[in-house]
C-alpha cells in the first residue's frame, strides 16, 4: 500500500460522514488532502508510508473528524436553506403588501354563502402563515451564523419544523382561497395561482432539504443535555 | 491538566490571533500554533479544520481557493468582524488572567 493510498483510505472515512452536494463535500475534502500532504511533507517523503502515517496520527480518528466536519457543513446547508426560503417570502411579502396598501383588495373578491367564511379564513391563514414561516427562517439563518447556537442542532430541527409546518398551511390556505374566491376573479386567481405554487414549492423544497440535512446530525453535547 | 484542556474556550481567539498577520492555509496555522507555542501546544491537526469552518461560517474569517504544487489550497484571512472579535478576546484574556494571577498568587 502506498502513502497515496493510505490518505484516500482516511479522506473516504471522512467522506462518509459528510452531508451535502459531491461538489460540497469535495471541498472539504480537497482542503484536507492539502492538510494531510503538508503534514506529511513535514515528516519526510509524501509519498512514502511512514509520513503518510504520521501525518494521519497528527489528524486523528477520521469518524471524528468527519462528524466535526459535517456538523459545521451541514449547519451551513441549513442556513442556506433558510435564506433561500427568506428570498422568496420577504419579496412576495412585500410586493403583497404594497399592492394591497396602494390598490386594496376589491371585496368583490369575496364569494356570496358559505364560501366567504371559508374564503376569509384562507386569507387571513396565508397571512399569519407566511409571517410565521418568515419569523422562523429568519431565527434559523441568526441560529446557523451563532458559533454558539450553531451546533444546537435540535433548536435548527424544531425551527425547520415550524417554517415546514406553517408553509404547509400557506400553500393550503392559497389553494382554498383561489378554490373560494368569487367566481369572476377565479380566471385571475388561478393564473396568479401557477407562479405562487412554484414559489410555494421552491420553498418547501428548500425546507425538505434542511430537515434531511438536519435527520443525519450526529447528537451534539447540547442536544444530549439540552 | 494538559494544554488541549487549558485550551477550551480559547481556540478561537488562537486561530484568530494566528490569522491576525498574515492569510494562512490549515495546516499552515497548525504550524504556527505549533512554533509561537515553542511545540507546546500540539493540537490535533483534525481539530483545526472544522474550527476554522466555524469561524469562516460565523463571518469572522474569509477564505479563498488557489492551487499549489497541483493541489487546491484553502487560505483563510481574517475579516473586519474577526479583527474586532480578536481584540474583544485580548481584552477578556487579560482581564482573565490577572485576576487568576492575583488569586494564586502566594499570599502575601
Amino acid at each position: 500500500m502506498t502513502g497515496h493510498r493510505l490518505i484516500e483510505g482516511y479522506l473516504a472515512a471522512v467522506a462518509r460522514r459528510l452531508p451535502g452536494s459531491a461538489r460540497e463535500r469535495r471541498a472539504v475534502l480537497d482542503e484536507l488532502h492539502d492538510g494531510l500532504m503538508s503534514a506529511a511533507a513535514r515528516h519526510g517523503d509524501p509519498s512514502a508510508i511512514a509520513p503518510v502515517r504520521a501525518a494521519l496520527q497528527e489528524f486523528g480518528d477520521p469518524t471524528v473528524l468527519g462528524i466535526a466536519l459535517g456538523d459545521e457543513l451541514r449547519t451551513r446547508l441549513v442556513r442556506r436553506s433558510a435564506l433561500t426560503i427568506l428570498g422568496v417570502l420577504v419579496p412576495v411579502g412585500a410586493a403583497w403588501g404594497a399592492y394591497a396598501a396602494v390598490a386594496g383588495f376589491p371585496s368583490t373578491t369575496v364569494p356570496d354563502s358559505w364560501a366567504a367564511p371559508v374564503f376569509a379564513l384562507a386569507v387571513d391563514s396565508v397571512r399569519i402563515a407566511a409571517v410565521i414561516a418568515q419569523c422562523g427562517a429568519v431565527l434559523l439563518v441568526a441560529a446557523t451564523s451563532s458559533r454558539r447556537l450553531g451546533s444546537w442542532m435540535r433548536l435548527q430541527q424544531q425551527l425547520v419544523r415550524v417554517v415546514t409546518a406553517s408553509l404547509t398551511v400557506c400553500a393550503a390556505a392559497v389553494v382554498v382561497g383561489i378554490a373560494t374566491i368569487a367566481t369572476p376573479h377565479l380566471h385571475s386567481a388561478v393564473l396568479a395561482g401557477g407562479p405562487t405554487a412554484g414559489l410555494m414549492l421552491a420553498m418547501l423544497l428548500a425546507a425538505r432539504r434542511a430537515r434531511d440535512h438536519l435527520s443525519t446530525a450526529h447528537p451534539t453535547g447540547h442536544d444530549r443535555h439540552p | 491538566m494538559n494544554s488541549a484542556e487549558m485550551l477550551k474556550g480559547h481556540l478561537d481567539g488562537l486561530l484568530l490571533a494566528v490569522l491576525a498577520d498574515e492569510p494562512r492555509h490549515g495546516y499552515a496555522v497548525v504550524e504556527e500554533l505549533r512554533r509561537r507555542s515553542d511545540g507546546e501546544l500540539d493540537l490535533p491537526s483534525g481539530t483545526i479544520y472544522p474550527a476554522l469552518h466555524r469561524l469562516e461560517r460565523t463571518g469572522l474569517v474569509t477564505s479563498d481557493w488557489s492551487t499549489q504544487g497541483g493541489r487546491r489550497r484553502r487560505t483563510y484571512r481574517l475579516t473586519r468582524a474577526g479583527r474586532g472579535e480578536l481584540a474583544e478576546h485580548r481584552v477578556g484574556w487579560g482581564r482573565f488572567t490577572a485576576v487568576v494571577e492575583r488569586i494564586l498568587a502566594a499570599p502575601s
